[in-house]
């Protein structure tokens, strides 16, 4: 049960992608149109392959890391897609397919051989909305400071004081990441009570995942009173994506995670 | 922010007051739990955590309603001042999430100023009491007087508000106990994390445990070290008949696949006994020299010993014994009024009895398919439906935010 047909699949949402990232800079008659058609139709292949892939493990592909990059590089791509058709910013479609071709491309270096087995723990019907809603708002709160990153840019290299337009791409980002972000973490409540006897207990995960919520937690808390306020928001909306980072993997590097329970790949 | 020429601690207050609180409290909390030496580690419980809250709510509320205009409540009310108690809580909980919570895993230093348990310590009860003080009077600052459009802000916050206060003081009255099974056995004894045992008012007899496994794996293994080479999990392959996968430069080729076997005669045949064993025919060629093998290879059981097929001076070919796919204990549940009735405890699927949670915890690894023995686990908590009700308002709320957005959400 190797990758089968991953490679296939992947390469050719990946020049879907880049095609649609590349016509929306052009000046072709209808570029924007014609960029999102492309960009859905890679963003679908690779449904379809995630589609395959359940079906043929015969259970939700979410269990390894590399799983939940499958699931990122979709969200992120559908994303990039859904902000464009409603704000048409180019810059942002291109960043967030980019940034679903380096998931995909981590994927093919590190290819994994896949497995049926899913440990007790994991068969839950909180399995798939707590991963699904957890991947989905981690990937909005990638773009989210995608948009952090660029503003930073604009204020500090380019001296450029107005980014209101950003700012506001960013909280809208953030708001519904956040939500996501709070579901994610109450399911994860919710599944902890059924499967370990207790909703919360300051696993090194839960730890991590509480920190990365009241990042974002401040991050809305100072942009509601400070508006105007850009680079300490931004600041701040960069800082807290570190922390999702290391709730997301960084953990698994990390002496005082070694005793975690959400360990699942080996 | 910049309110530069507003001298500290005059009004209206703001982020320099909300630091300087923040780290008052802090530095307040660290020194107590250096001079009391970590031995404020008494749970709080039945009644008193409940006074305890009361206590809190009535010194809120009062507070709040007495002291609406002074300088303190109005900024107790201010993003200022949840955004410090935020940050102070977050500096509290990156601490713990850099330090192993386990006193012999860490410094003196770290011990001594409660670093290593930090949910039990000073400075984070006292930030709790600030994050808390903060948010209740900004949730009595929007519900008084009642406003329909704030109906997401409070199911937010009050939600938090109630999750954290309840699950916080409910901790002191949560009890989880173990309780070891033997088939056909039954046993109202139950036994604490320190190992006391404790009697129940119900009693369970183990009728049967069952266990599913999933088809055993198999991998590489260094002839030496006698470890798998298995790159995280990525290099083991389920054994079942007539497949073929590849491992390094090796083809392996399973012809057949027993999921129970014993070994008669140089061979593993199909039998039926307790301890039987999974084993497969593989047929493994070096891709490199062309060489082939063929041979068995077995996990083994706790009645019979393993076998691989070493493939070169480095390398074996090992199976690796199967996991578990779903483990289940049926039992016969008594209470003490004398009703009896049949349940299934299983992973994922407690079951209720009275006012307890009842889990499947474990068994006998050693024994796997064939254990006799399970393991329990009840659990009790009186205040689960307080914080699930601030959970569920947060999930409610959450759909708030999602919808409204961020425009809608300045209701001010």
């Amino acid at each position: 049960m190797a990758w089968i047909n991953f490679p296939l699949y992947a390469i050719v949402s990946g020049i879907l992608w880049i095609l649609g990232a590349t016509v929306s800079w052009t000046r072709l008659k209808r570029s924007n149109i014609l960029a999102i058609i492309l960009s859905t139709i890679g963003t679908i292949v690779f449904g379809v392959f995630i589609t395959k892939l359940w079906l043929v493990l015969e259970r939700p592909p979410m269990r390894t890391l590399g799983e939940t990059r499958l699931w990122y590089s979709m969200f992120l791509a559908a994303i990039g897609v859904v902000t464009f058709i409603r704000w048409q910013y180019k810059w942002f479609l291109t960043y967030s397919l980019l940034m679903a071709i380096l998931f995909i491309v981590i994927n093919i270096l590190n290819p994994e051989t896949y497995n049926k087995t899913l440990m007790p723990a994991l068969q839950s019907v909180w399995f798939v909305p707590h991963v699904i809603v957890y991947i989905f708002s981690y990937a909005l709160l990638a773009a989210s400071s995608l948009v952090a990153v660029f503003g930073l840019y604009n204020i500090y290299i380019k001296k450029k004081n107005d980014v209101t337009g950003l700012k506001d791409l960013a909280d809208n980002i953030v708001y519904i990441g956040f939500a996501f972000l709070t579901f994610g973490l109450l399911f994860g409540a919710l599944w902890a009570k059924e499967a370990w006897g207790h909703y919360w207990t300051w696993d090194p995960k839960e730890t991590w995942a509480f920190i990365t919520w009241m990042g974002y937690l401040v991050y809305i808390h100072l942009s509601y009173k400070h508006t105007k306020s850009y680079k300490t928001a931004f600041w701040v909306l960069s800082l807290a994506f570190v922390f999702l980072l290391i709730c997301w993997f960084g953990i698994n590097y990390m002496p005082s995670a070694a005793n975690s329970v959400h360990t699942y790949s080996s | 922010m910049k309110n530069n020429k507003r001298k500290i601690w005059e009004s209206p207050w703001s982020y320099k007051e909300g630091w300087i609180i923040s780290a008052s409290l802090l530095i307040i909390g660290f020194f107590l739990e250096y001079v009391t030496k970590n031995s404020f580690r008494t749970n709080i419980s039945w009644p008193t955590n409940f006074y305890i809250l009361l206590a809190i709510v009535a010194i809120t509320v009062s507070a709040y309603i007495f002291g609406k205009h002074s300088k303190f409540i109005k900024w107790a009310c201010s993003i200022p001042a949840a955004i410090t108690a935020v940050t102070v809580f977050t500096v509290l909980t990156l601490a713990m999430g850099f330090t192993i919570q386990d006193s012999s895993a860490n410094s003196e230093i770290v011990n001594a100023l409660g670093l290593s348990d930090i949910t039990h310590s000073w400075p984070f009860i006292l930030s709790q009491i600030y994050l808390l003080t903060t948010l209740g009077m900004v949730i009595l600052k929007r519900i008084i007087p009642i406003n329909i459009k704030n109906i997401g802000f409070t199911l937010n916050h009050l939600g938090l508000w109630i999750a954290v206060s309840a699950g916080v003081l409910g901790s002191g009255d949560l009890i989880r106990l173990t309780m070891d099974l033997h088939e056909n056995d039954t046993n109202w004894i139950a036994k604490d994390e320190s190992g006391n045992s404790i009697e129940l008012p119900i009693a369970f007899e183990l009728k049967d445990f069952s266990l599913e496994e999933y088809n055993p794996k198999m991998g590489l293994v260094d002839n030496i070290s006698g470890e798998l080479i298995h790159k995280d999990g990525k290099n083991l392959y389920l054994v079942d008949n007539k497949i073929t996968c590849n491992i390094d430069n090796y083809k392996i080729t399973v012809d057949t696949f027993y999921n129970e076997s014993g070994f008669v005669f140089g061979r593993y045949v199909p039998v039926n006994d307790i301890g039987a064993a999974p084993a497969a025919l593989v047929h493994i060629t070096n891709t490199v020299t062309g060489d082939t093998i063929s041979d068995w290879i077995s996990c083994g059981s706790f009645r019979m010993p393993y076998k691989s097929v070493k493939l070169d001076s480095v390398k074996s070919l090992l199976m690796i014994p199967p996991e578990p796919k779903k483990f289940t204990s049926d039992v016969k549940i008594f209470t003490q009024e004398g009703n009896s009735f049949a349940a299934s405890i299983e992973v994922n699927k407690p079951v209720k009895v009275q006012d307890w949670e009842v889990y499947q915890l474990s068994y006998n690894d050693e024994m796997g398919k064939w254990s006799s023995l399970s393991v329990i686990e009840l659990v009790k908590d009186p205040w689960l439906n307080v914080v699930y009700t601030g959970i569920y308002m947060m999930i409610i709320g959450g759909l708030f935010l999602f919808w409204k957005g961020k425009k809608n959400s300045k209701t001010e």
